[in-house]
């Protein structure tokens, strides 16, 4: 079910209505996140109740897991490491064989044994689950978290005591709402178990921040609907061998239009999901910090997908070692997450050597000490905002790997970049600048210190130019949405 | 009630902003003299000609085809002439045309079925074009028509901006004259057809374009000038198109014969210019169009 379907609004409506009313009747709160739970395997099922087989398996998997894992913690004993590794291989397990089989048989068996042909098509054929990298992560999270619920994650505790102390069903019961809560389901953000599992009880309507969390909406659905549908009509056309009859500045506004539309487009989805999160007393975390300020590629993945970077970094980056094991190793971890960051985005090598590119980038960063300095980043100097461009040129060539079909439509690309006469579209131009309009704004609001954009809009003329924005977006979502299509991050 | 009330205000004050926007929104798309025929996209394009297909009027001229057609907008046309409808779409052949003119309720007087571009339909874009005229929001388009894909902000400012341009266009110096060659093309041999594609699509049109004719629309091919003469793909969809005409009695006329057609000039070889879509206009409108039984 889609967030910008009419099927999705009536189930939001229901869903939320009922469950604010078991809120006022003061039913128990297990009632309320109970509903939720059951509602967003509606969701996920909604289409292809199929899917709810491999989600079920992981969630039942997870919480036997998490039963175990618990009880060690709970007897403060050491967490079998074989117990773990069992636990994560499953849940790794799941989304190689959903995901990568296709890629591992095209890139390992045999190019002409007929046996191999066949096989190759039997793994290309095996579905994606959607969602399926999303809450795998989550179940990892879980894992993780829950075994040093003992030791780092204290505030894990008292659902360690629940799930292993006679609570079996309710400690079942949340995970299953962590693992498939609908907001973040199919394309994040990815919460981590130790924020979102403690947060799971009842929840009055008056404690609900309903401006903001219609904020979060209209921002979200606005970023979406009409940004990114409207800049696809145009962006489409730079997978399409029309690039080669057209001229520099149109491939550059192609160019600089698709980076806009991906950012609108997930940052949109992950504004929708804050807000439909907070309309039930949820807080999910922000997953986008105006990125394409960024003055170096380390500080945009600080800013860009932050709830993946945290993930890769917490469970991926310090388990191989982080920094700790000598400049050699901090490089190869550096490259191996962001190549891996790159896979989880698909199984096809473009996605690897778009990570991979950006791992080489992060290790050149490192290598000639380009750093995140806080202070800097709020300075607007014609330094940093050189060295802004520069990155935001980078990661837009970048995309290039992102979304061209192959490397010989990336050079294609490239080469008429380079040869291609100087000529405008008129009709295209008008488009991507007019789309792209806002996030540029979006972007320069960014450029204020966090404490002055606070302060603007809490005096009262930043306050109702504030409802003035929100109210012209809104007009505009009605108005003036391009033709729908599903988000980009679904695919993952 | 009440509690809605309350929930109203915790919300805020963008509600009413929006309300009153849309009032104007309304207002202004309520005022006559308005035609909308381009958008700022080409998919929203062709959502807006498909979307006004349903509505046209029983004695319209329709115009389909490609991209090609696009161009002739029916403000290019006479006041005095019956209604002219503009079903050309961007990225698509004759063959969706041609489908989306079968499947609407109103068919049109008289139907002019351009012949430049490849017969082979890309499902995908025309998929996405019929899947956007099917959405709840065009249905509901003539109740509330500020939700019509016409009507959206920006493709009205596109809209205005590009037919203050196209004011400012007057017709080529030397009028397009008829000449007999125009409805006689020399006939063409039928390209090679291994995988058994064009016969499928001359059987699947032929069958449209009969139902069309048994419904009381008088047809005709016509195929539109553009600077690449007698390249393969023209000799191949020139093949094609006679066997249909042949099929079922149809008359052709080929434009690229007309006296005066090298005057005419393409904003990009293929999509002509406005002052040479206003001849091509005026010239169907006077020429063409009476030979059309």
């Amino acid at each position: 079910m889609s967030f910008t379907s009419v099927d999705f609004v009536l189930f939001f409506v229901i869903v939320l209505a009922a469950y604010h009313w078991a809120g006022r009747a003061r039913l128990p709160g297990a009632v309320q996140w109970g509903w939720l739970a059951v509602t967003s395997l509606f969701f996920y099922g909604y289409e292809k109740p199929q899917l709810l087989l491999l989600l079920g398996f992981s969630i039942l998997f997870n919480a036997l897991m998490g039963w175990k894992i618990a009880q060690a913690v709970v007897r403060q004993q050491t967490v079998s490491r074989g117990l773990m590794a069992t636990a994560l291989a499953v849940n790794l397990g799941l989304i190689i064989v959903f995901k990568y089989m296709g890629l591992l048989g095209q890139l390992l068996l045999p190019e002409a044994a007929p046996w191999a042909v066949e096989w190759k098509k039997h793994l290309k054929d095996i579905p994606l689950p959607i969602g399926i990298s999303f809450y795998t992560f989550h179940a990892v999270s879980f894992l993780v978290d829950l075994s040093r619920a003992g030791t780092k994650e204290t505030n894990l505790r008292p659902f360690c005591q629940e799930l292993a102390g006679g609570s079996f069903w309710t400690g079942f019961g949340k995970l299953a709402l962590y693992i498939n809560f609908f907001p973040q389901l199919i394309a994040g953000p990815i919460m981590k178990a130790r924020e979102f599992l403690p947060q799971i009880g009842p929840k009055t309507i008056e404690e609900i921040q309903w401006r903001r969390a219609f904020r979060y909406l209209i921002l979200g659905f606005f970023l979406k609907l009409v940004v990114a549908d409207n800049l696809k009509e145009q962006t489409n056309l730079i997978s399409t061998d029309s690039i080669v009859d057209m001229g520099k500045i149109d491939l550059l506004l192609l160019l600089y239009g698709y980076s806009f539309q991906i950012f609108s487009d997930f940052a949109g989805y992950s504004l929708i999901a804050l807000g439909l999160a907070a309309a039930f007393g949820y807080r999910l975390p922000i997953n986008f910090n105006f990125p394409y300020l960024s003055a170096s590629i380390t500080e945009f993945w600080r800013r860009w997908h932050i709830s993946l970077s945290n993930w890769l970094r917490d469970y991926l980056y310090f388990s191989l070692g982080g920094n700790r094991k000598g400049s050699g190793r901090t490089y190869l971890n550096l490259f191996l997450v962001m190549f891996l960051g790159g896979l989880w985005h698909g199984a096809e090598m473009r996605y690897a050597w778009w990570g991979a590119a950006h791992g080489v980038l992060l290790m050149i960063e490192r290598l000639i000490g380009v750093t995140v300095d806080e202070t800097s980043v709020r300075q607007a100097s014609i330094k940093r905002c050189l060295r802004m461009l520069l990155t935001f040129h980078l990661v837009s060539l970048l995309w290039l790997l992102f979304i061209m079909p192959d490397m010989a439509h990336v050079t294609r690309y490239l080469h008429s970049l380079m040869t291609n006469p100087i000529s405008l579209n008129p009709r295209m131009t008008f488009s991507i600048c007019v789309y792209a309009l806002p996030v540029v704004l979006y972007q320069l609001w960014g450029f204020f210190r966090p404490e002055w954009r606070d302060r603007i809009t809490a005096s009262s003329q930043g306050s109702r130019m504030e409802t003035i924005l929100y109210g012209i977006m809104l007009y505009l979502i009605i108005t003036n949405p391009g033709v729908a299509g599903d988000f980009i991050y679904f695919q993952f | 009630m009440k509690h809605f009330t309350q929930l109203l205000g915790k919300i805020g004050g963008e509600y009413w902003i929006a309300l009153v926007l849309l009032v104007i929104h309304v207002c202004t798309i309520s005022l006559p003299g308005r035609e909308v025929s381009l958008a700022s996209s080409n998919m929203m394009t062709n959502v807006i000609r498909l979307e006004a297909l349903p509505r046209s009027p029983q004695n319209a001229l329709v115009l389909a085809g490609s991209s090609i057609t696009g161009r002739l907008y029916p403000a290019y046309f006479s006041p005095n002439g019956p209604p002219v409808v503009n079903v050309g779409l961007d990225g698509c052949g004759v063959g969706d045309a041609l489908q989306s003119i079968v499947d609407a309720k109103v068919k049109p007087s008289v139907l002019l079925l351009e012949i430049n571009t490849t017969v082979v339909r890309d499902e995908k874009v025309f998929k996405t074009v019929t899947d956007s005229v099917s959405h709840w929001k065009i249905k509901v388009g003539p109740a509330l028509p500020f939700l019509q894909a016409k009507e959206r902000p920006v493709d009205l400012a596109y809209n205005w901006l590009h037919s203050k341009k196209r004011e400012g266009t007057t017709t080529t110096n030397q009028p397009l004259a008829w000449r007999d060659e125009i409805s006689a093309p020399a006939p063409m041999p039928l390209p090679k057809d291994e995988e058994g594609k064009i016969a499928k699509f001359i059987t699947e049109t032929t069958d449209r374009l009969a139902q069309l004719k048994q419904q009381g629309v008088r047809i005709g091919f016509v195929l539109i000038p553009t600077s690449f003469l007698n390249n393969d793909r023209h000799d191949n969809v020139m093949a094609i198109s006679q066997q249909l005409a042949k099929n079922l009695s149809l008359p052709m006329f080929d434009l690229r014969h007309a006296a005066g057609v090298e005057k005419l000039s393409w904003t990009d070889g293929v999509h002509l210019t406005s002052s040479a879509a206003k001849e091509v206009a005026r010239f169907l409108e006077s020429d063409v169009l009476p030979r059309i039984n």
